[in-house]
Protein backbone atom coordinates (compact mmCIF):
# COMPACT_ATOMS: atom_id res chain seq x y z
CA UNK A 1 0.00 0.00 0.00
CA UNK A 2 2.84 2.16 0.74
CA UNK A 3 5.02 1.20 -1.68
CA UNK A 4 5.91 4.08 -4.53
CA UNK A 5 6.25 2.92 -7.92
CA UNK A 6 9.82 3.96 -8.90
CA UNK A 7 9.22 5.90 -12.10
CA UNK A 8 6.67 8.31 -9.81
CA UNK A 9 8.23 12.00 -11.18
CA UNK A 10 7.73 14.85 -8.47
CA UNK A 11 4.70 16.71 -8.89
CA UNK A 12 4.04 19.95 -7.93
CA UNK A 13 5.58 22.56 -10.38
CA UNK A 14 3.96 22.13 -13.97
CA UNK A 15 3.08 18.74 -14.75
CA UNK A 16 -0.59 17.76 -14.94
CA UNK A 17 -1.57 14.90 -12.52
CA UNK A 18 -4.65 13.28 -11.31
CA UNK A 19 -5.85 11.48 -7.92
CA UNK A 20 -8.03 8.41 -9.10
CA UNK A 21 -10.04 5.53 -7.41
CA UNK A 22 -9.49 2.06 -8.72
CA UNK A 23 -10.10 -0.89 -6.56
CA UNK A 24 -10.95 0.88 -3.07
CA UNK A 25 -7.74 3.29 -3.45
CA UNK A 26 -6.60 6.07 -4.91
CA UNK A 27 -3.78 6.89 -6.79
CA UNK A 28 -1.93 10.01 -7.69
CA UNK A 29 -0.98 9.16 -11.36
CA UNK A 30 1.08 11.44 -14.17
CA UNK A 31 1.25 10.52 -18.11
CA UNK A 32 3.55 7.98 -18.69
CA UNK A 33 3.42 6.03 -15.24
CA UNK A 34 3.52 2.64 -14.58
CA UNK A 35 1.59 1.62 -11.58
CA UNK A 36 -0.08 -1.65 -9.79
CA UNK A 37 -3.37 -1.83 -8.85
CA UNK A 38 -6.21 -4.47 -8.11
CA UNK A 39 -7.15 -6.69 -11.01
CA UNK A 40 -9.04 -4.94 -13.61
CA UNK A 41 -10.72 -6.57 -16.52
CA UNK A 42 -9.02 -7.07 -19.78
CA UNK A 43 -6.04 -8.05 -21.87
CA UNK A 44 -2.77 -7.17 -22.11
CA UNK A 45 -2.62 -3.89 -24.22
CA UNK A 46 -6.41 -2.63 -24.19
CA UNK A 47 -7.33 0.47 -23.22
CA UNK A 48 -9.08 1.10 -19.88
CA UNK A 49 -10.99 4.39 -18.96
CA UNK A 50 -10.36 5.54 -14.93
CA UNK A 51 -13.62 7.86 -14.39
CA UNK A 52 -13.30 8.33 -10.61
CA UNK A 53 -11.19 11.44 -10.50
CA UNK A 54 -10.95 12.61 -7.39
CA UNK A 55 -8.87 15.85 -8.44
CA UNK A 56 -7.22 17.32 -11.41
CA UNK A 57 -3.97 19.59 -10.05
CA UNK A 58 -0.55 20.39 -11.65
CA UNK A 59 -0.59 23.17 -14.56
CA UNK A 60 -1.00 25.91 -11.49
CA UNK A 61 -4.61 24.87 -11.12
CA UNK A 62 -6.32 22.56 -8.78
CA UNK A 63 -9.90 21.24 -9.60
CA UNK A 64 -11.36 19.10 -6.92
CA UNK A 65 -14.46 17.11 -7.38
CA UNK A 66 -17.49 16.54 -5.13
CA UNK A 67 -16.73 13.63 -5.19
CA UNK A 68 -15.40 12.79 -8.63
CA UNK A 69 -14.85 15.51 -11.27
CA UNK A 70 -17.65 15.64 -14.09
CA UNK A 71 -16.38 14.25 -17.38
CA UNK A 72 -13.01 14.08 -16.43
CA UNK A 73 -11.35 10.74 -16.90
CA UNK A 74 -7.44 9.00 -17.16
CA UNK A 75 -7.11 6.90 -19.72
CA UNK A 76 -4.85 4.44 -19.65
CA UNK A 77 -3.69 0.75 -21.40
CA UNK A 78 -3.05 -3.02 -19.39
CA UNK A 79 0.39 -3.78 -19.67
CA UNK A 80 0.19 -6.66 -17.74
CA UNK A 81 -1.84 -9.46 -15.81
CA UNK A 82 0.10 -10.63 -13.20
CA UNK A 83 0.07 -11.70 -9.46
CA UNK A 84 1.46 -10.05 -6.68
CA UNK A 85 4.32 -11.92 -4.54
CA UNK A 86 3.48 -14.96 -2.08
CA UNK A 87 2.65 -14.01 0.95
CA UNK A 88 2.36 -17.35 3.75
CA UNK A 89 -0.78 -16.85 5.90
CA UNK A 90 0.45 -18.78 9.01
CA UNK A 91 -1.60 -19.05 12.20
CA UNK A 92 -0.84 -20.70 15.11
CA UNK A 93 -2.19 -21.21 18.65
CA UNK A 94 0.58 -22.50 21.49
CA UNK A 95 -0.44 -25.46 23.35
CA UNK A 96 -3.80 -25.83 21.54
CA UNK A 97 -2.60 -28.03 18.44
CA UNK A 98 -3.65 -25.38 15.89
CA UNK A 99 -1.80 -24.46 13.05
CA UNK A 100 -2.81 -23.15 9.42
CA UNK A 101 -0.46 -22.40 6.79
CA UNK A 102 -1.79 -21.62 3.46
CA UNK A 103 -0.45 -18.93 0.44
CA UNK A 104 -1.83 -16.30 -1.08
CA UNK A 105 -1.08 -14.24 -4.57
CA UNK A 106 -3.15 -11.25 -5.15
CA UNK A 107 -4.31 -11.01 -8.54
CA UNK A 108 -3.16 -7.17 -9.69
CA UNK A 109 -3.00 -5.39 -13.04
CA UNK A 110 -0.38 -2.77 -14.22
CA UNK A 111 -1.14 0.13 -15.83
CA UNK A 112 0.76 1.92 -17.95
CA UNK A 113 -1.25 5.94 -17.88
CA UNK A 114 -1.35 7.47 -21.51
CA UNK A 115 -3.61 10.61 -20.87
CA UNK A 116 -5.46 12.77 -18.14
CA UNK A 117 -8.74 14.27 -19.56
CA UNK A 118 -9.93 17.36 -17.76
CA UNK B 1 8.69 -51.21 -2.26
CA UNK B 2 12.16 -49.54 -2.42
CA UNK B 3 13.44 -48.61 1.03
CA UNK B 4 13.03 -45.32 2.51
CA UNK B 5 15.13 -43.29 4.99
CA UNK B 6 14.24 -41.17 6.68
CA UNK B 7 17.44 -38.95 6.95
CA UNK B 8 17.01 -37.65 3.57
CA UNK B 9 13.43 -35.40 3.78
CA UNK B 10 14.48 -34.90 7.32
CA UNK B 11 18.01 -33.09 6.12
CA UNK B 12 15.74 -30.79 3.74
CA UNK B 13 13.29 -30.02 5.80
CA UNK B 14 15.73 -28.80 8.34
CA UNK B 15 17.67 -26.63 5.37
CA UNK B 16 14.34 -25.45 4.57
CA UNK B 17 13.51 -23.85 7.65
CA UNK B 18 17.06 -23.06 8.67
CA UNK B 19 17.15 -21.15 5.46
CA UNK B 20 14.35 -19.12 6.28
CA UNK B 21 15.82 -17.80 9.86
CA UNK B 22 18.33 -16.28 8.77
CA UNK B 23 19.56 -12.81 10.86
CA UNK B 24 17.53 -14.45 13.83
CA UNK B 25 19.59 -14.12 16.60
CA UNK B 26 22.03 -16.54 18.67
CA UNK B 27 20.27 -20.39 18.51
CA UNK B 28 17.78 -19.33 16.60
CA UNK B 29 19.28 -19.36 13.41
CA UNK B 30 21.53 -22.47 14.15
CA UNK B 31 19.92 -25.60 16.16
CA UNK B 32 16.79 -26.88 13.85
CA UNK B 33 14.37 -27.17 17.45
CA UNK B 34 15.14 -23.37 17.90
CA UNK B 35 15.09 -22.29 14.39
CA UNK B 36 11.20 -24.01 14.02
CA UNK B 37 9.75 -21.96 16.77
CA UNK B 38 11.38 -18.80 15.60
CA UNK B 39 10.16 -19.34 12.17
CA UNK B 40 6.38 -19.65 12.94
CA UNK B 41 7.01 -16.94 15.68
CA UNK B 42 8.42 -14.75 12.76
CA UNK B 43 5.26 -15.98 10.42
CA UNK B 44 2.68 -14.86 13.15
CA UNK B 45 4.40 -11.34 13.62
CA UNK B 46 4.26 -11.02 9.76
CA UNK B 47 0.33 -11.93 9.52
CA UNK B 48 -0.09 -9.41 12.52
CA UNK B 49 2.15 -6.37 10.96
CA UNK B 50 0.64 -6.76 7.76
CA UNK B 51 -2.75 -5.60 9.32
CA UNK B 52 -0.67 -3.39 12.11
CA UNK B 53 0.66 -1.54 8.48
CA UNK B 54 -2.35 -0.24 7.59
CA UNK B 55 -2.70 1.57 11.08
CA UNK B 56 0.58 2.54 11.57
CA UNK B 57 0.66 4.22 8.22
CA UNK B 58 -2.74 6.54 8.85
CA UNK B 59 -1.43 7.93 12.21
CA UNK B 60 1.96 8.76 9.83
CA UNK B 61 -0.60 10.26 7.18
CA UNK B 62 -2.86 12.32 10.10
CA UNK B 63 0.14 13.58 11.14
CA UNK B 64 1.45 14.95 8.26
CA UNK B 65 -1.85 15.99 7.18
CA UNK B 66 -2.10 17.48 10.60
CA UNK B 67 0.86 19.85 10.44
CA UNK B 68 0.01 21.19 6.33
CA UNK B 69 -3.51 21.71 7.55
CA UNK B 70 -2.21 23.98 10.65
CA UNK B 71 -0.27 26.17 8.24
CA UNK B 72 -3.30 26.43 6.29
CA UNK B 73 -4.81 27.74 9.50
CA UNK B 74 -7.45 24.95 10.17
CA UNK B 75 -7.00 22.06 12.12
CA UNK B 76 -7.06 18.13 11.07
CA UNK B 77 -10.51 17.75 12.85
CA UNK B 78 -11.44 20.75 11.06
CA UNK B 79 -10.55 19.61 8.05
CA UNK B 80 -12.02 16.25 7.77
CA UNK B 81 -15.27 17.62 8.72
CA UNK B 82 -15.10 19.95 5.97
CA UNK B 83 -14.52 17.85 3.52
CA UNK B 84 -16.84 15.19 4.26
CA UNK B 85 -19.93 17.95 4.71
CA UNK B 86 -17.94 19.28 0.69
CA UNK B 87 -18.47 15.89 -0.53
CA UNK B 88 -14.64 15.74 -0.91
CA UNK B 89 -13.13 11.86 -1.16
CA UNK B 90 -9.66 12.13 -1.26
CA UNK B 91 -8.30 9.69 1.10
CA UNK B 92 -5.87 10.66 3.93
CA UNK B 93 -2.92 8.47 1.84
CA UNK B 94 -3.80 11.06 -0.94
CA UNK B 95 -4.29 13.99 1.54
CA UNK B 96 -0.50 13.81 2.99
CA UNK B 97 0.76 12.75 -0.51
CA UNK B 98 -0.92 16.26 -1.66
CA UNK B 99 0.68 17.53 1.38
CA UNK B 100 4.11 16.77 0.78
CA UNK B 101 4.09 17.12 -3.45
CA UNK B 102 2.11 19.94 -3.93
CA UNK B 103 1.41 22.24 -1.28
CA UNK B 104 -0.83 25.13 -3.40
CA UNK B 105 -3.25 22.00 -4.60
CA UNK B 106 -3.17 21.26 -0.36
CA UNK B 107 -4.12 24.61 0.29
CA UNK B 108 -6.76 24.38 -2.54
CA UNK B 109 -8.46 21.40 -0.69
CA UNK B 110 -8.09 23.08 2.76
CA UNK B 111 -9.83 25.78 1.68
CA UNK B 112 -13.02 23.92 0.24
CA UNK B 113 -12.92 22.02 3.74
CA UNK B 114 -13.38 25.76 5.57
CA UNK B 115 -15.95 26.67 3.43
CA UNK B 116 -17.75 23.89 4.86
CA UNK B 117 -16.22 23.11 8.33
CA UNK B 118 -18.47 23.92 10.78
CA UNK B 119 -21.66 23.76 9.39
CA UNK B 120 -24.01 20.92 10.23
CA UNK B 121 -24.08 17.60 7.83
Amino acid sequence: MSKKTSNQSAAGSDAQYAIVETGGKQYRVQVGDVLSVEKLDGDTGTAVTLDRVLLIGGDGDTKIGTPVLEGASVAATISDQYRGEKIVVFKYKPKKNYRRRTGHRQSLTKLEITGINA
Amino acid sequence: MARVKRGVAAHKRHKKVLAQVKGHRATNNRLYKRAHESMMRSLMYAYRDRRNRKRDFRRLWIVRINAASRLNGITYSRLIEGLRVGNVAIDRKMLADLAVHDAAAFSAVAEVAKQHAGQKA
